[in-house]
């Protein structure tokens, strides 16, 4: 090798180092390249590792990258013989290694080496082997931990096709063998990669725009689209720090590394794709970007939201220079996008891992997700692992019960039966957001729903897949719902508990009724009641909810500890949680806008009846929580909201349309949640039975809980038995949302029974007690039965055949040329309704079946709401000629609903609501409808003089303005609150309580 | 203690709520809702329109053209429009006006031509009723028209035998098309001619069946039309063959079989026929008891089982304990629940003129309020206006004359009491225009009424329409 360079001599590019010179046998010559900034002490002994290799032919070329500090001397006492080059800038890895390009003739192989690597004594030769065998452009050994060589690090890397490079190897994976054969790979990480100079030099070297974090790849891609072949060589060795990736030494800019590394794959996916491949990536990145954006905000990580966002922007002031960039690649292209997909992973890859450690980590874990190179945290102990384990049995169980239970609904279209009308398109619900619903009652303005927004956000996502969109939304509200009573439960201090809290509530009948019958608030409720109940316990600062948390106090104990209160802007944090959490719900669901009222009037009550210490001042806070969250509820659906509660017809939209007391469900059906099809069993009764543990047995908090648990689920059975009776006025509270919040607070009491069993039982004498604790076992199990035995059709009940089957010609001409108004129990119409009379309500749909409009009706029917009196008219006999009083309506049809679904003879026979036989002997008897054959379950009149339906061309311009600036405020409010919750989760975590005195 | 208080207010809670719902919602009836079980009520006054159907009678050629009758109870003139149809399906329509508190009458054969001929009748309100008047002085009846169409309806009696001819008027009054079975209960059982089989009745289409050309001679004949889609009005029209007596029985089917039935004035008189004819078109046989009550309140009961899908009659003539010339009140109730269907046939050596032959139904339902038209021939006298107590317990009844003025009370017949079970029996009179206007009846409970239109001759041979009026 040649004399190491007088640092104060500069070198002369005319004259390159060649050290091929002094070769004296035929060997490739490798160049090792090593890039050093501000290294420290681990320098001497990477030298030390680079320099002891056995490989004969190879010169070291160190590249200073503007060190503060000469490292020339410390690289002369380790490797004398070493070329030092001292860069007068630090333009980051891969643009400091790139000076090597031009700097050296004759070398076969860069050997391209971070300062920080310890590579073993036979690495190099190794992989140049390898790279001759395999004919490999670039080879890259296995990489191990520095003080851990057992622990394995990379195996070489791979991506998906939209750049997101994955590690092979799981975090903290022990090396075993398992890894040792030559592959091909996509990414050969960058702390160590032997390079084929040619290959090198043709390429350009690295991108010198990468400053950190993604040179690997897009070295590594445009590799492959030369033609080259990329393998991972195990047998070599080497030992990395990893100091760059792990963060422990800054990147030049000070960027944050998940933002570099987003800037860098998205940069290098945009070179190196041709023009047709990356037509169908690129929008599948952007879709990926906007979901992983909206979860990381919802989780509270706004730094990661920052990352995707940034990464974008950054490229996009940069495309000039991917322009630029992709003419190159080009025109260096040997080997077709198809291919190189062939070596990518399929799918997302980024997806895939965060559901991955969602479901064996848990998603604070997966929240944190970066997929590669770093390493997770320590592995949890002990209690972590029963945490991890409960959580896993919850969402096995959870995905067990959707996909076993609900698998032909997964596979096949859900039936139009009650609310699940077909959705259209994702742009027509934006546009119903902004531009309100014009088909309202009869042609009313209303405000835009914000439900309308949530799915028509969530089908763009989808890529327009609304049915998806409707299948997620249903279906995933099961498993939403168990995991919110799992964490209801969190603080019991018991594993057991929370489990069977969480499987109880999963096998409550609730949410399989709601399925079966079409009730999307009965879903809603499910889902949202659990998070809302946990909020709110949150909230009121009862022990154990409100103590100060520390990592090595699991056990809540007996409450006598020093009461603890949360501070204001805990509190505060609360009421924004809760307000989300109700909007959410609000949004889908208008009648679950009660919910937080009515827990929090239960909890308090239970408070008060329960006593305990601090009772008055928890149950206190807890009102205050609960008013100003359903404040905040209100104001983040305004104007929505505003127009419901504030409109005539806010008794109905707030609730449902009144049942006919005679079929309302009992007081006993509302005691054992048995409201529907399924859960209308003497078996069910096993959950309240079960649940009446805890008040037997339980002492200290757990009773006191146990009281408001049940205070919260009477409140709410009586406020729907109430409904049912018509006793509340016009109102009639939603039945399946009154039951959900039951059935949450009673699978509370259910995990406390199990709790109190595990911590209070020892305390008795063996006598009652116990056998009530035998008997509530028998009776839980029994109590799930039910829903288990639900499973069995695949869809819960659900009928197979809707009403778009039956009734699909309504949506063809010329039927379509006019109104069809809905007639029928309030429990089977299509889609949401208003009242005429206690069991009976209507709806309209303007030319056809009902579409999404009619999820959200509005605040008002407008002028359609003389339509009850022409009703009341033809069922008390006093007229004959409905539909001379309805032509101005331009009602062509009228659809008697009987049952949720056609009644088929041999294939279903859905539940029929008996109530609507006389409405169908009064339109029998109008002189001037004509009756029309129609199936099981429902009843066809129709109006032939009925003029066709004429929709006013001239739209109110000023009322479409105003609605979409209404829309766009209501947005700005989402966003706020967002900001909000993100800022105070940033709050110090022991300043979320504060010592009581 | 805490605990206990807690136990003992959940289960207070948990056991109360059903209790207080048990004795809150005794009683509480579910919602009735539309009940058009009879056939011929009276809207209301309030009501935005009301139409009556008349399936009529023989074209203006024939021996027997229908006459409609409209009555105007309420304070108001009603406009009223009438379609006549033919059986041939030419329609054509009039605008009428009925004066408040009156009653005018039109003949659809003018309008349109035809072997028979119908009429629909709409009023621009309620409070107004339609009756139809078949024939002559010498020859008439007349029956009510219908207030709503229904799917079945039901006759207990008719006789094709010894030349007697039986037509059923079918009619079907609103826009969906109606297919009609007929079918016949004979003393060989339950015929179902396949001719009338699958009767298509177009919207507002009329169709005559003589039934004596799908079951001729046979002497009981009661007949259920169903409709396997739409509804119709059905009216049945007998006229005894050459041989008997003149007259002809008239009336409109009974919607639905009922489980009790009143007739609150029948006399037998030598040389005189009356008979009950009990049909039960169910499965399941029918137990009925018959009361007869005569003044000063003695009774005569019978019993009859009726078995299924068959007719028994009750010869009352032929009963010793009902003795002639004294008037007496018949209910029939099924004991067992079972509804059926009961007509009256009367025939009578009456004066010459007077029709000999009648057949009507009893009122199947009681109402508190009653709408009884005046006699359709101007000046005619009407028979007994009866009125039976049918509520089980003491009622006031008060009975009014409907004119342009308004209703007044006839003498005499303001709230007089009517025990349970009691009849009275209210002929024309001095300030007792009984047959000449419009009559209204209100009662405090629920009382059965009947009018016949002839005076001096049996009860039964013409009855008067009386309609139940709702609200």
């Amino acid at each position: 090798m040649s004399q190491p360079l007088d640092p104060a001599e500069p070198l002369d590019p005319a004259e390159p180092l060649d050290p091929a010179e002094e070769a004296e046998t035929p060997v490739p010559v490798v160049l090792a390249v090593v890039v050093t900034h501000d290294p420290g002490p681990w320098l001497e002994e990477a030298l030390r590792a680079i320099g002891g290799q056995d490989y004969p032919q190879f010169a070291v070329l160190v590249l200073d990258a503007a060190s503060a500090e000469d490292p020339s001397e410390r690289i002369a006492r380790v490797l004398p013989n070493a070329y030092v080059r001292r860069l007068e800038e630090n333009l980051g890895f891969g643009a400091s290694a790139n000076a090597a390009i031009g700097m050296v003739e004759g070398a076969d192989f860069l050997w391209i080496c971070h300062d920080d690597i310890a590579p073993d004594p036979s690495a190099l030769h190794v992989m140049v082997e390898e790279a001759y065998r395999s004919n490999a452009g670039i080879v890259t050994p296995k990489m191990v931990a520095y003080e851990h060589p057992e622990m394995l690090l990379h195996v070489g890397m791979a991506a998906d096709k939209t750049g997101a490079v994955v590690d092979r190897v799981e975090p903290g994976e022990m090396d075993r063998g398992q890894h040792d054969t030559v592959r091909d790979v996509f990414v050969a990480p960058g702390g160590c990669m032997l390079v084929r100079a040619d290959l090198f030099g043709e390429l350009g070297g690295f991108d010198p725009k990468i400053v950190a974090l993604g040179e690997d790849l897009d070295l590594s891609w445009r590799a492959q689209v030369l033609g080259a072949r990329v393998v991972v060589a195990p047998e070599a060795r080497v030992r990395h720090m990893e100091l760059t990736a792990s963060g422990r030494r800054e990147v030049a800019g000070g960027a944050s590394l998940q933002y570099l590394q987003r800037r860098h794959e998205l940069r290098a996916m945009l070179k190196s794709y041709g023009r047709l491949r990356l037509l169908r990536v690129l929008p599948q990145a952007v879709l990926l970007a906007i979901g992983e954006v909206l979860v990381a905000l919802l989780a509270g990580h706004g730094d990661r939201a920052r990352a995707v966002i940034g990464a974008w922007w950054w490229n996009l002031v940069m495309l000039g220079d991917i322009r630029a960039e992709r003419a190159r690649v080009a025109a260096t292209r040997h080997r077709s996008d198809a291919d190189i997909r062939h070596m990518q992973l399929h799918g997302s890859a980024r997806l895939t891992v965060y559901l991955r450690r969602a479901v064996t980590h848990g998603l604070h874990v997966a929240h944190r997700g970066e997929l590669s190179p770093l390493r997770m945290a320590e592995p949890d102990g002990p209690g972590q692992s029963k945490d991890v384990w409960l959580r896993t049995t919850v969402w096995i169980v959870a995905g067990l019960i959707v996909l076993v239970g609900a698998r032909q609904l997964i596979a096949g279209p859900l039936p139009v039966v009650g609310d699940w009308l077909p959705l259209g398109s994702w742009t027509g619900l934006v546009k119903g957001f902004f531009a309100g619903w014009p088909n309202v009652g009869v042609g009313i303005p209303a405000p835009g729903p914000p439900g309308a927004a949530i799915l028509g956000l969530l089908g763009m996502l989808l890529v327009g897949g609304m049915g998806l969109a409707a299948k997620v939304v249903l279906l995933g509200c099961i498993p939403l719902g168990a995991i919110g009573a799992a964490r209801l439960v969190r603080s019991i201090g018991s594993q057991r508990g929370r489990l069977v809290a969480g499987i109880v509530y999963l096998l409550v009948p609730l949410p399989y009724d709601a399925l079966a019958t079409g009730r999307m608030e009965g879903l809603i409720g499910y889902a949202a009641a659990p998070w809302i109940l946990a909020g709110l316990a949150r909230a009121s600062g009862a022990v154990p909810f409100g103590r100060l948390r520390r990592e090595d106090d699991r056990d809540a104990g007996s409450g006598d500890e020093d009461e603890v209160a949360p501070t204001r802007l805990a509190v505060a944090r609360q009421v924004l949680w809760l307000g989300l959490v109700g909007a959410l719900a609000g949004a889908l669901a208008p009648a679950t806008l009660l919910m937080i009222p009515v827990a929090t009037a239960g909890l308090a009550l239970g408070g008060l009846l329960g006593g305990g210490p601090g009772a008055i001042m928890s149950s206190r806070r807890l009102a205050w929580v609960g008013a100003l969250a359903t404040v905040t509820t209100v104001l983040l659906l305004a104007p929505w909201s505003i127009h419901l509660i504030a409109g005539q017809y806010r008794l109905a939209e707030l609730g449902t349309a009144a049942l006919e007391p005679a079929s309302a469900p009992s007081w006993g059906s509302l005691l054992h949640l048995g409201i529907g099809p399924l859960g209308d069993t003497p078996l069910a009764w096993g959950i309240p039975i079960a649940a009446a543990l805890a008040i037997l047995i339980a002492t200290g908090w757990r009773f006191s809980w146990a009281t408001r648990a049940w205070t919260v689920a009477l409140l709410a059975f009586g406020i729907a038995w109430l409904s049912g009776r018509g006793w509340l006025g016009g109102f009639a509270a939603s039945q399946s949302v009154m039951v959900a919040i039951a059935a949450a607070a009673l699978a509370f009491s259910v995990g406390l029974g199990v709790a109190s069993f595990e911590k209070d039982l020892s305390a008795y004498r063996f006598g009652w007690r116990q056998a009530a604790t035998a008997v509530a076992g028998l009776f839980l199990v029994l109590g799930i039965l039910p829903s288990l035995a639900s499973m069995e059709t695949g869809r819960f009940d659900l009928p197979s055949v809707g009403y778009r089957q039956a009734l699909s010609w309504l949506d063809r001409p010329p039927a379509s040329s006019g109104r069809v108004l809905w007639l029928g129990d309030p429990r089977v119409l299509l889609g949401e309704s208003w009242p005429i009379r206690p069991g009976l309500a209507y709806s309209l749909s303007g030319g056809g079946m009902p579409g999404p409009g009619s999820l959200w009706p509005g605040s008002s029917p407008g002028t359609s709401s003389a339509l009850v009196d022409d009703i009341g008219l033809a069922e008390s006999g006093s007229t004959v000629r409905l539909g001379a009083l309805m032509a101005p309506y331009q009602i062509r049809y009228v659809v008697v609903v009987q049952s949720a679904a056609p009644a088929i003879p041999g294939l279903q026979q859905p539940q029929v609501f008996a109530s609507e036989s006389t409405t169908v002997q009064a339109l029998r008897a109008q002189s001037d409808l004509r009756e029309l054959v129609g199936e099981g379950g429902y009843v066809v009149f129709a109006d032939p003089t009925s003029p066709p339906l004429v929709v006013s061309g001239a739209s109110d311009a000023g009322a479409s303005v105003s609605t979409a600036l209404e829309s766009s405020l209501e947005i700005l409010a989402w966003a706020a609150l967002l900001a909000a919750l993100l800022v105070l989760r940033r709050a110090r975590p022991d300043a979320d309580t504060r010592r009581v005195p | 203690m805490r605990r206990l208080a807690v136990v003992v207010v959940i289960l207070v809670v948990i056991v109360g709520i059903p209790v207080v719902d048990s004795v809150v919602s005794r009683g509480a009836a579910a919602h009735t809702g539309y009940q058009p079980a009879v056939a011929d009520v009276v809207a209301s006054a309030a009501a935005q329109s009301s139409q009556w159907t008349c399936p009529g009678g023989t074209g203006s050629a024939g021996p027997l053209p229908a006459r409609v009758v409209l009555t105007n109870w309420s304070d108001q003139t009603l406009p009223a429009t009438l379609t006549a149809v033919s059986s041939t399906g030419e329609h054509r329509s009039t605008t009428l006006s009925v004066p408040a508190g009156g009653q005018i009458s039109a003949v659809p054969a003018n309008l349109v031509m035809g072997p028979w001929v119908g009429a629909t009748v709409l009023f621009g309100g309620g409070g107004a009723a339609v009756s139809e008047v078949l024939g002559g002085p010498g020859r008439w009846g007349t029956t009510p028209c219908a207030s709503s169409a229904s799917s079945q309806w039901y006759f207990a009696e008719g006789s094709t035998a010894h030349g007697a001819t039986l037509n059923l008027a079918l009619m079907d009054p609103g826009a969906t098309p109606a297919v009609v079975d007929l079918s016949f209960v004979t003393p060989t059982g339950v015929v179902q001619p396949s001719a009338l089989e699958g009767v298509v009745l177009a919207p507002g289409a009329l169709q005559v069946i003589d039934v004596g050309a799908a079951l001729p001679s046979d002497p009981v004949a009661a007949g259920i039309v169903d409709a396997l889609s739409g509804s119709v009005v059905a009216t049945e029209l007998e006229q005894p063959g050459p041989g008997g007596p003149p007259g002809i029985g008239l009336r409109l089917g009974d919607p639905e079989p009922s489980t009790s039935w009143s007739f609150p004035l029948s006399i037998d008189a030598a040389g005189s026929s009356v008979g009950f004819h009990l049909y039960d078109p169910s499965q399941t046989p029918a137990r009925l008891r018959l009361v007869a009550v005569m003044p000063g309140g003695v009774k005569a009961a019978f019993r009859r089982v009726v078995p299924g899908n068959s007719v028994v009659s009750l010869e009352a003539t032929s009963e010793r304990r009902l003795p002639a010339g004294v008037p007496y009140s018949m209910s029939i109730v099924s004991t067992n629940g079972v509804g059926v269907v009961v007509e009256r046939t009367v025939s009578a050596p009456s004066p010459p003129g007077v029709p000999r032959y009648g057949v009507s139904f009893g009122a199947a339902l009681g109402a508190s309020r009653w709408l009884v038209p005046a006699v359709p021939f101007p000046g005619a006298g009407a028979g007994d206006l009866g009125v039976e107590n049918l509520a089980g317990r003491t009622v006031r009844l008060t009975v009014s004359a409907v004119s342009a003025g308004g209703p007044r009370p006839l003498r005499g017949l303001r709230e007089v009491v009517l025990g349970p079970r009691a009849t009275i029996y209210i002929a024309q009179a001095p300030g007792r225009p009984v047959g000449g206007l419009p009559l209204e009846l209100a009662a405090s409970g629920a009382v059965g009424v009947s009018m016949d239109a002839l005076p001096g001759a049996l009860p039964g041979l013409v009855m008067l329409p009386t309609f139940p009026r709702s609200g």
